[in-house]
């Protein structure tokens, strides 16, 4: 049986600095199973930086992140075969075709079965028809679709998407928010950096706010809807 | 888990050659300077079969340093195009299986280079090495493997630096001196009649600070990578 994510990320007082600026300053958080947690920010509010201590390419200054029991400082090596991640970027090799690029990152992750597994994310991805074209010459939508292939074929269980939908057409957007969906009835823990409204109100469980570092909201979308009336009833 | 570094290793040489097969850049643009720089060099410095023997040296550890540069700046190239250090750091164990995998690409492309460049500088500049062709070979072997070690370290530092191209030599040949300097001493030596006996303790320091560029530089590789994460 395959091995599970612990079903909870911790984030426990949560700073990251650079020099004497924090980028990210006393975060606590706690991201579920089965659960879309968007985080929105204006640009600098610390976002990016909130994914690279997810995703354990960077550590806190201060404060921990653990997955379930686990913290993140011991057990980053463990922790990212669990970690899967879709940029606006499409972290593929230009030169290679989509199928070998899902077979690199397949060996590379040490799957050992990678060539089914390959196959049945290419048709799940709508690209079977397209693995042996080079991915240079894929559309930008076709790039994010065999992106996120790459980013689920190793079958992490917290998955970090960073303006998925950033320059997709209305269908690609589709896609986006289908696979979102899905992810969530698996019990994933998904965690969404995007300033699209319509994917904010479509998909997301919770809504986290940064602003200059900080915590300023953390709630479900009704909740800061709610908000957001008295604030105006108020103003 | 060395199965699985070993495994991705492989998997970074065999993608690597693939991508250069395709493509063919680095074979075109390397070969092309490499008889460049061989023409330029025969009409500059080769006046006679003695002057050919005094100026071999230097020219051939300039060449090896020039077209290894060539090779070597390009080694992160299309990981940074579309970012895929970033999908490759999240890899379990890739921080070094990276390193070794681009040594050894390297390594081959260097290899590969000099395969073609040398024999040609040896017949355009009359060089007889025949008597001591194994530790002509060795000296050039551990001078490019010493090479391949630092400069694959160093092009990933600046694998997000916008100057890369000119930075790599002005960091690079610095750290590269001591070797060179063996490098040289070796190849003249042993073109004036010497043997073992003259070169052994220049190529035993060549290999001992290959060691330390080998050792520092995987070492050193994965904090280069978060920090150009």
């Amino acid at each position: 049986m395959a091995e599970r994510f612990p079903p909870q990320v911790t984030l426990r007082d949560v700073s990251r600095a650079y020099g004497r600026s924090f980028a990210l300053h006393r975060i606590n958080l706690e991201l579920d199973a089965g659960c879309i947690t968007a985080i929105v920010g204006d640009n600098g509010a610390g976002k990016s930086t909130l994914l690279n201590l997810l995703a354990t390419i960077d550590q806190p200054t201060s404060g921990d992140i653990s997955y379930g029991e686990m913290p993140l400082a011991k057990f980053a090596r463990k922790a990212r075969h669990r970690i899967g991640w879709v940029s606006h970027d499409a972290l593929l090799y230009g030169e290679l075709t989509a199928r070998e690029n899902l077979a690199f990152f397949g060996r590379m992750y040490g799957i050992d079965d990678a060539q089914n597994r390959v196959f049945s994310w290419l048709e799940r991805v709508g690209l079977a028809d397209d693995a042996d074209r080079r991915v240079r010459e894929f559309s930008r939508g076709m790039k994010q679709r065999l992106s996120i292939a790459r980013a689920l074929l190793h079958n992490p269980q917290l998955l970090l998407f960073d303006e998925p939908a950033t320059g997709l057409d209305q269908q690609g957007k589709r896609f986006v928010v289908d696979l979102l969906d899905d992810l969530r009835s698996a019990g994933r823990i998904v965690v969404v950096v995007t300033h699209d409204f319509d994917l904010l109100d479509e998909l997301a469980d919770r809504i986290v706010i940064l602003r200059r570092g900080k915590l300023s909201f953390d709630g479900a979308p009704h909740q800061l809807a709610d908000l957001v009336e008295t604030y105006r009833a108020h103003a | 888990m060395k199965a699985v570094i070993f495994r991705q290793i492989l998997t970074i040489i065999a993608k690597d050659l693939r991508r250069e097969w395709r493509t063919r850049e680095l074979l075109i643009t390397t070969v092309a300077f490499a008889v460049l720089l061989m023409v330029v060099f025969t009409f500059a410095f080769y006046h006679d079969d003695e002057t050919g023997i005094l100026v071999f040296p230097g020219i051939l550890w300039v060449a090896i340093v020039f077209t290894g540069t060539l090779a070597i700046s390009r080694t992160f190239q299309h990981e940074r195009e579309q970012d895929c250090l970033r999908a490759l750091a999240l890899i379990p164990g890739s921080q070094h299986s990276l390193y070794l995998g681009k040594f050894v690409v390297n390594l081959i492309f260097m290899a590969l280079f000099e395969l073609a460049l040398i024999p040609l500088l040896i017949f355009t500049f009359s060089v007889d090495v025949s008597d001591v062709l194994a530790l002509h070979l060795l000296a050039i072997a551990v001078g490019t493997i010493g090479f391949a070690a630092l400069g694959t370290l160093v092009s990933a530092m600046l694998v997000r630096n916008e100057l890369r191209e000119v930075l790599l030599p002005i960091v690079l040949y610095p750290l590269l001196i001591p070797l060179l300097i063996a490098g040289v001493q070796v190849t003249s030596a042993l073109l004036t009649g010497g043997g073992w006996a003259e070169v052994g303790p220049w190529i035993q320091a060549m290999m001992a600070m290959n060691i330390a560029y080998f050792l520092l530089s995987l070492a050193l590789f994965r904090w280069v990578l978060s920090a150009v994460e």
